[in-house]
């Protein structure tokens, strides 16, 4: 070190003689800079990765599910449309396997007529061979899941699988496929699985087509475009006597959960920008505190010929310092965090994002952010530090600094003694409190930030699963079971008959629809539902208007759902949907509260049954239990399902509202887990500022604390004022936090509920969530406070009071 | 011995430097005039007032004791003489510099360059060795060549008797040690004047006159002291002492050593007339009592 001069030689036993607080500035820029590289880079992955995969795939521009099944020859129609580039047929079909455990669970089979040809929706091969032979299957490689049903399931391993025709075969597992055109398998909730034509007719299932997925050859990415030739495609298809169930037309070019991801991205860059302020904030509290520490030495230096710029120079150098150190933190750290984060996002969707990389961007933006920042957040305590005089700096007596008893705030602290039974040691913490008030004022806003958010994460996760909750109450049932093809509801109802423990069945009419708005143009596809109108299986919450009534015909009520996309209707309106190819004018009588749905209408069912010509005729059994436990569910509904197949229907799912309920509660978890982290690292921040605020109000204390004990206070005494002093700041920061969190809750509630649900959630605080933080805060306060506390109690008379 | 004691050549002379006597060709003149400097602070209970229409003159090569109660004014002075505070009136020349009128940024500088600073406590930059703050005031004041000044101080160290503990820290050194560390440090950068606030304050006796020694020999070296004390028989050791009592000075008496001494044959000190007494110049030591 001898090549440095003196005074750089100063800066360099500066950070190194106080190794806690150079690693606590450290980390608290750190803390900042890496959520933001870790936000950034991982933004950054996912944008150079999905995208591209996405495209590679070459993904469909629309696919039409149809009910009857066609040929070759439709697809080959198809493909000679002018509009058409491309088009290729599937057959899907629903099956169940049987578990290690002994249990049915659901998959999707896909026949592929040609594994080397395929051109839409390509499927790259993972592990394994490649394609399925026959009588064999390969797995999408995110269904290959425990929480599928797929526990200790291998490659080679045989399974035994139930068709809807109720036929039973062994299929072997032969190697694992990616699909990135399926919706996660865990969404979805069934895993894939992908098998040859021959293997689907030994399940017993016809060979044809019952989907086609097509890419438009002009005009990709123009959605009214695709929607048009879908339309186009829809019509040519129904000619031919093929009744198309839906079409889908998903965001041209984008990854269907791409917008879930920028809602997502956004909520967590204000987290990221969240704790960069608030490490700023612990920046501006410590580096001032190294000043008033250095208040002496400042004198001294400036006796002895510094100039003010001089010694600026020297804490900015510092503060350099820290940045620089703190980069080398954040920079693997970010990258890391970012690939953590981006594998996250990857495993939700089902996509690859490749190894931990620095991306320069986000390199960039941290060097700038921790060098910049820090000193942004230094400038005013060393300008208020450099600027003190050497008559000032060198004349400091007397006892430990900070005000008290002046403004308005202190008068009422005084008064308290008079109001409650407030003892000495108290009194003095809660004084010491409010000595220093700017430092206490960034501590708590750091602190209450980080209870806020935790308690608005907390009642996001309330809200989510109030929605949840409010969604399948709303439909009061326990089993459904949808069939292939509809079948006579008295046959549907009778078969459940015999089966004891049952407390109602029903059978309602399902179908889809779209608008057909003023100016011709069609909306989006609209789930129809056609329950009796005595149906005691449903709880609409009603938001204008009124429910259908038994004598209703043309009555329609909707969801806001339908609403969100279709402003324009509203109570009494009349609007146009085609049902079956067939438009029908309806009234609209009422508005009920969507939940996690989708666009969703309901009409009477006697009246959809005229108009779908299928009178009497049901594709849904709803069933309700007597004991609705969730194994209860699984038990009856295992049995109501086979016991349909038994009697020849053809099952396409049984599903029961527990396994609904855990399947959306896995997403909803994932996400609340990771928010959670967030704010964990808030509470870090937080915990870390109180910490640093202790440490220097102890310091500046020294002297005081040295005159308590000459008069006799206890080491339990000094160390019960300081940590009771940290425990008020604790409870301050709680306080403020809670109340913030009453209004920020509800916002932030409805915009993580924007990004995931696209509606706004039912909102609930989170009483739990401002308990536990309460606790977490207090904890974190007495760990900060600790050992502050500690080391003043050991301090001897002598060493304070000669303290210099 | 005396090499060290002399302002070597600035690698970046500074016009605002002070010569020293044989340097400077100027001995006709005091170094520090001080002409009626008041002082008042406002505290809570109301204006202070803690000195009173000071005039005062030091000469060159003199060695001055400040000696008077607690309170009574004479670490204002001390201050008002070093800039390190601001007379609220009257004015200051330190070598014909007018400090009074020197912003907060040039005064640092003109007084790291020509007064060396000895506080009671010592006050070393505990993160810094001996010898690095000895360094430090050449380093600010950009004195000496870089190369040079690590020998510089070495001999600074060496002069104190302290050159074996050179790359101790502070604290592993004595009171003592520390202080005369402090006293190498004050002759850094070679200043005219040595300002000293109860130099041996914090000292026992023997150490305490280890370093007046050391004050006497730099004024045996040209150097010029001014010493606020507590220490009467060490008051009497100097040239000349003088009383402070309620912001003014009261007394001044010239020694044994001072060129000016109006012997009695009795070896007996002379008292200069009070500000009061003699209100057209208290330092004129033509004008004596017995």
């Amino acid at each position: 070190m001898r090549f440095l001069a003196p005074r750089w030689r100063k800066v360099v036993r500066d950070l190194w003689s106080n190794k806690t607080r150079t690693l606590l500035v450290l980390l608290s820029i750190a803390v900042g800079v890496s959520a933001i590289g870790m936000v950034m880079g991982s933004q950054i992955m996912v944008a150079q990765n999905l995208p591209a995969a996405y495209a590679a795939i070459n993904p469909s521009s629309s696919m039409l599910f149809t009910l009857e099944t066609f040929t070759d020859d439709m697809v080959e129609s198809i493909r000679s449309m002018p509009e058409v580039e491309d088009a290729t047929g599937l057959r899907t079909t629903n099956v169940r396997f049987l578990t290690a455990s002994g249990e049915w669970r659901n998959l999707q089979l896909i026949a592929v007529p040609d594994y080397e040809e395929i051109r839409i929706n390509k499927i790259t091969p993972q592990i394994g061979t490649y394609p399925p032979g026959e009588r064999e299957f390969l797995l999408e490689r995110a269904s290959l899941s425990p929480v599928l049903g797929m526990e200790g399931v291998e490659i080679g391993d045989t399974l035994t699988m139930e068709a809807p025709n109720g036929k039973i075969r062994e299929l072997k597992l032969t190697g694992t496929v990616h699909d990135m055109s399926q919706l996660p398998a865990f969404i979805a909730g069934a895993g894939y699985g992908y098998v040859t034509f021959e293997t689907l007719e030994w399940l017993g299932e016809p060979r044809n087509y019952n989907q086609v997925s097509l890419v438009v050859s002009e005009n990709k990415f123009d959605y009214d475009h695709i929607t048009e030739v879908a339309k186009k495609v829809e019509n040519r298809m129904e000619g031919g006597g093929v009744e198309v169930l839906f079409a889908l037309v998903l965001e041209p070019g984008k990854h269907p959960a791409q917008t879930f991801l920028d809602g997502f991205a956004l909520i967590l860059g204000a987290i990221g920008g969240l704790s960069l302020v608030l490490s700023s904030f612990l920046i501006v509290n410590t580096l001032s505190a190294i000043l008033t520490q250095h208040v002496r030495q400042i004198g001294i230096m400036k006796s002895i010929g510094a100039r003010s710029g001089q010694i600026t120079a020297m804490y900015y150098v510092m503060v350099l310092f820290f940045g620089i150190m703190a980069l080398f933190i954040s920079v693997p750290l970010g990258a890391l965090g970012a690939v953590g984060l981006a594998n996250v996002f990857a495993g939700l969707l089902n996509f690859d994002v490749g190894s931990a990389r620095i991306e320069p961007q986000v390199l960039l933006v941290q060097v700038v952010i921790s060098l910049i920042a820090p000193i942004l957040a230094a400038t005013l305590p060393i300008i208020r530090g450099v600027r003190i005089t050497v008559r000032e700096a060198i004349s400091e007596h007397g006892l430990g600094k900070g005000q008290f008893g002046k403004s308005f705030v202190d008068r009422v602290i005084i008064m308290l003694r008079n109001v409650l039974p407030i003892g000495r040691p108290m009194q003095i913490s809660l004084r010491n409190t409010f000595r220093r008030k700017s430092r206490l004022t960034l501590t708590l806003i750091t602190l209450s930030l980080a209870s806020t958010i935790f308690i608005a994460i907390f009642s996001i996760r309330d809200s989510l699963q109030q929605t949840l909750n409010d969604a399948l109450a709303f439909f009061d049932y326990d089993v459904q079971v949808v069939f292939d093809q509809p079948y006579r509801t008295e046959r549907i109802q009778n078969r459940l008959e015999s089966i004891p423990g049952i407390d109602a069945v029903e059978t309602w009419g399902f179908s889809s629809t779209r608008r057909v708005r003023d100016n011709g143009t069609e909306s989006d596809s609209i789930t129809v539902y056609a329950p009796r109108y005595d149906s005691s299986m449903l709880a609409p919450i009603l938001v204008e208007g009124r429910w259908l009534l038994p004598n209703d015909a043309n009555a329609v009520v909707i969801n806001t759902d339908v609403l969100a996309d279709e402003e324009d209707i509203s109570v009494g309106s009349t609007v146009t949907f085609k049902i079956n190819n067939k438009e029908t004018e309806w009234v609209v009588v009422g508005v009920i509260r969507g939940v996690l749905t989708g666009p969703i209408v309901f009409v009477n069912f006697d009246y959809l049954a005229r108009l779908t010509n299928s009178v009497d005729r049901a594709v849904v059994s709803l069933v309700r239990l007597e004991d609705r436990s969730s194994a209860n569910q699984l038990a009856l509904g295992q049995l109501i399902e086979q016991s349909y197949r038994d009697s020849g229907f053809r099952v396409m799912q049984m599903s029961t509202i527990d396994q609904l309920r855990t399947t959306i509660s896995t997403i909803f978890d994932v996400i609340i887990v990771f928010l959670l982290s967030m704010a964990l690292l808030l509470g870090i921040v937080g915990g870390l500022g109180l910490m640093g605020t202790m440490s220097i109000n102890v310091l500046e204390r020294t002297r005081e604390i040295g005159v308590m004990r000459a008069v006799g206070a206890s080491d339990g005494s000094i160390l019960r004022i300081i940590l009771v002093e940290g425990m008020i700041i604790g409870l301050l920061s709680w306080t403020i936090g809670g109340i913030v969190a009453i209004p920020a809750s509800q916002i932030l509630t409805e915009v993580v509920g924007m990004a995931l649900l696209q509606s706004a959630p039912s909102y609930i605080f989170s009483t739990q969530g401002a308990i536990m933080w309460l606790g977490i805060v207090l904890i974190l306060a007495f760990l900060a406070s600790f050992v502050p506390a500690r080391n003043a109690s050991r301090l001897t008379v002598r060493e304070v009071l000669s303290y210099e | 011995m005396n090499r060290f004691f002399r302002r070597r050549e600035s690698n970046n002379p500074e016009p605002g430097k002070v010569g020293n006597d044989q340097e400077s060709g100027n001995n006709n003149q005091p170094l520090i005039q001080i002409k009626d400097v008041v002082k008042a602070y406002q505290t809570p209970v109301g204006e202070f007032i803690a000195l009173r229409g000071i005039n005062l003159e030091i000469g060159r090569g003199e060695f001055v004791a400040v000696v008077g109660k607690s309170g009574s004014g004479k670490s204002t002075l001390i201050n008002m003489i070093t800039g390190i505070d601001r007379p609220t009136s009257g004015e200051i020349f330190v070598a014909n510099t007018p400090i009074h009128t020197l912003a907060e940024g040039p005064m640092a500088e003109w007084r790291g360059r020509n007064i060396g600073i000895i506080f009671q406590f010592f006050q070393l930059l505990p993160m810094l060795s001996c010898i690095e703050n000895v360094m430090l005031p050449m380093d600010f004041c950009n004195m000496f060549k870089a190369s040079e000044r690590e020998e510089r101080a070495l001999h600074l160290l060496e002069q104190v008797d302290m050159v074996e503990h050179a790359y101790k820290l502070p604290s592993e050194v004595s009171g003592g040690q520390q202080q005369r560390v402090a006293i190498a440090r004050a002759l850094s950068n070679d200043p005219p004047l040595l300002v000293a606030d109860e130099p041996t304050g914090n000292l026992d006796s023997r150490t305490a006159e280890a370093v007046f020694q050391l004050f006497a020999r730099m004024v045996d070296a040209g150097k010029t002291i001014l010493m606020v004390t507590h220490d009467d028989e060490m008051a009497h050791q100097v040239r000349r002492t003088i009383t402070i009592a309620d912001g003014q000075i009261v007394d001044q008496q010239y020694h044994a050593s001072h060129p000016d001494y109006p012997a009695d044959g009795n070896g007996n000190h002379a008292s200069v007339k009070t500000q009061e007494e003699n209100p057209e110049g208290a330092s004129d030591p033509a004008v004596v009592t017995a």
